[in-house]
């Protein structure tokens, strides 16, 4: 027998769909653990992560998150949060090296490290909308339990 | 002995040189990443993600395989 989500037993409180995605973008699956959907959100957290830092083991950190070079591609890695910053900060400081064309990635990694981190950023942007509609669920079978206003 | 620094630098500070069929196979990692993440997203049950996430991997995969090949053929024929 399955057991139960926090979604089928709401707490009385509804939570808050802002924290929620916030919550979601700083670390990929936080937003479903917060909800009660630990196993789902450490899934997510695990899967989201590994694809993101394996594009980066591929092309190098220097060469991932770039976004002089990679254009568009910035935009979708920049939705995995807090740690894109910190492969563009650590990109950053690399290129400041006296050497750094030695890391620069040639083609054809530097080409997939950058979809792997784009399409992992993808995902999590994925995830976002999925924690705010399990929100959205939760909210409406509270609003719906409890009691009508008085004069309403 | 490797030290973790020394580690985290071949890790991911090198980059790879990625050659012949590996440029293909790396297609199969972010294929099985996407169909884990979406049936994640879809399975109201945890227990039937992995055979839902190794069945939609492998129609990603093969599709593209034979999106591959639809492609190589025209090209060949236009050649």
């Amino acid at each position: 027998m399955a057991k139960p989500d926090r979604t089928d037993l709401p707490p009385q409180r509804p939570p808050s769909t802002a924290f929620a995605a916030i919550l979601a973008w700083v670390l990929p699956g936080l937003g479903h653990w917060w909800i009660g959907e630990r196993a789902r959100g450490l899934i997510l957290f695990i899967v989201v992560t590994v694809t993101f830092w394996g594009g980066v083991a591929v092309a190098g950190i220097r060469s991932t998150v770039t976004p002089k070079e990679n254009g568009a591609w910035i935009a979708a890695q920049l939705c995995l949060g807090p740690q894109a910053f910190v492969a563009m900060y650590l990109s950053d400081e690399i290129k400041k090296l006296p050497n750094e064309e030695l890391y620069k990635a040639s083609w054809p990694a530097s080409t997939i490290g950058v979809v792997y981190a784009g399409v992992a950023g993808l995902l999590n942007l994925l995830i976002i909308i999925d924690v705010l509609a399990r929100v959205e669920t939760v909210r409406s079978i509270i609003g719906a339990r409890s009691p009508p206003r008085k004069g309403a | 002995m490797i030290v973790p620094t020394d580690l985290l630098h071949s890790l991911f500070v090198k980059p790879l040189q990625i050659t012949g069929i590996w440029r293909l196979a790396m297609l199969i990692p972010l294929a099985v990443s996407i169909s884990i993440v979406l049936k994640t997203i879809r399975c109201e049950r945890l227990r039937s993600i992995p055979v839902a996430s190794f069945v939609l991997a492998v129609s990603i995969v093969s599709g593209m395989m034979a999106l591959g090949a639809v492609l190589l053929l025209i090209f060949r024929l236009m050649a």
